[in-house]
């Protein structure tokens, strides 16, 4: 195979000849939506009486700031038809969480985390270590969450490695998201166990933008990392809670190196 | 910096880099239904998000890697619906263009892994250079060295033949 057959290869593919002109209707409709939900004003109260009984906090988890009932991340693994990854969201290894940040209106809530080999039914690479977690985003007002929040990107970063050079992009991985009762869901699928950086400090980043860059985050001299000023709109920094004793610095040095990415 | 969001840039960026996009969306899909969905999607995103461009090419490098994802995780959607494990089928049958040789190319790009279908496409079709590809999807130029040469040696495994 070379250039040209390559080339000739994909020419060969028909696409709709009315491609540009839908897609131009359809923004023009999205711009327009996007107006009208800027003015509305309504406040949707979303079974607060239920939210508040602690009852199976295991089984329920409740956006603190939002007050509306979240799915479990067994349950978002359901709802992306994942047998195998819901259960390992349940197994011993996996880390049950409810950790709550509000941002510009927006409350987003880390629910779990798991790490291991063949966890889903839909891994590649079924030999390597992959890292999920579950984001919830809602509104603070309990109003459905609009389009925008599909602009979101969702990624790991290490204390002491550049972000720019340590992100979900260079390590491979990508999420997957849907949204039920109001709320958006986002299913992080990274390669690589983060369990190995436990000796660092892990992130997991949430917010509106593009690849990780020093327009977006800063990084002190300690290596902690933060947002720049030039991050806009809701945005959330989790720390992950890792054990330190499951760091392996060697296996993470692999781990980068089988990345191509020079740590 | 320019920034983006009136409707002339946007009607402008749909008309000049829609049929890229789409080419770039089919390395990770087999259907072009589906690779037009992903590039609408990647469009909506811009309308929505109003990033700030430094020029043209940060423009472009923002589409493509957008566009990659959006068809990255529509392959992930399809596959869960269809209940067929990724390590069995990477992608469904490519939608028959009357060439088999076209068809044969484009289901081995589809099954690389897609860190290295990306590099593969920017590299033969868009006639990037190394370098150039490592600015547009911004990794570090030995890591896209790296995944095109894995790349090229998956692709003649799976074709089997030499790639040039």
């Amino acid at each position: 195979m070379n250039r040209s057959d390559y080339r000739r290869a994909f020419d060969a593919v028909q696409f709709s000849a009315d491609f540009e002109g839908r897609t131009l209707k359809r923004l023009a409709r999205v711009a327009g939506q996007t107006e009208k939900e800027n003015l509305k004003m309504n406040v949707h109260h979303m079974r607060r009486g239920a939210v508040l009984a602690a009852v199976l906090a295991a089984v329920l988890i409740v956006s603190a700031a939002a007050a509306i009932v979240l799915l479990t991340p067994k349950e978002v693994a359901q709802n992306l038809e994942d047998p195998a990854l819901a259960a390992a969201f349940e197994s011993e290894g996996a880390l049950a969480l409810n950790q709550t940040i509000t941002s510009e209106g927006q409350a987003f809530t880390l629910t779990g985390l798991v790490s291991g080999e063949g966890l889903s039914d839909f891994t590649q690479d079924v030999d390597t270590a992959h890292t999920y977690a579950v984001v919830a985003v809602a509104n603070e007002d309990g109003s459905p969450v609009g389009e925008t929040v599909s602009t979101m990107c969702m990624t790991p970063l290490i204390s002491g490695y550049e972000p720019g050079k340590v992100n979900a992009w260079t390590l491979g991985g990508g999420y997957s998201s849907f949204k039920k009762d109001g709320v958006a869901y986002y299913l992080m699928d990274c390669t690589g166990s983060l369990d190995l950086f436990a000796d660092h400090t892990v992130y997991l980043a949430f917010y509106q933008g593009d690849i990780p860059s020093r327009d977006t985050f800063a990084t002190a001299a300690d290596g902690s990392i933060s947002f720049t000023d030039n991050v806009t709109g809701p945005r959330a920094l989790f720390t992950l809670p890792l054990d330190a004793a499951d760091a392996d610095p060697v296996a993470a040095a692999q781990l980068l190196a089988d990345c191509g990415i020079d740590g | 910096m320019s920034s983006f969001g009136t409707g002339e840039s946007i009607r402008r960026a749909v008309e000049i880099h829609s049929r890229m996009l789409l080419r770039v969306a089919m390395t990770r899909l087999s259907n072009p239904q589906d690779a037009e969905d992903a590039v609408q999607e990647t469009f909506v995103q811009l309308l929505s998000a109003k990033p700030k461009f430094r020029d043209e090419e940060h423009e472009k490098a923002w589409l493509i890697r957008t566009t990659l994802y959006r068809a990255g995780d529509l392959r992930r959607a399809i596959q869960r619906r269809s209940g067929v494990p990724l390590d069995e089928t990477a992608s469904e049958a490519p939608a028959p263009s009357g060439d088999e040789d076209a068809d044969r190319i484009r289901c081995a790009v589809q099954m690389l892994p897609e860190k290295y279908s990306a590099v593969i496409h920017l590299y033969y079709y868009e006639g990037y250079s190394i370098k150039e590809i490592a600015k547009l999807l911004a990794l570090p130029a030995p890591t896209v060295g790296t995944r095109l040469a894995r790349g090229r040696e998956k692709l003649r495994e799976l074709l089997k033949e030499e790639i040039e």
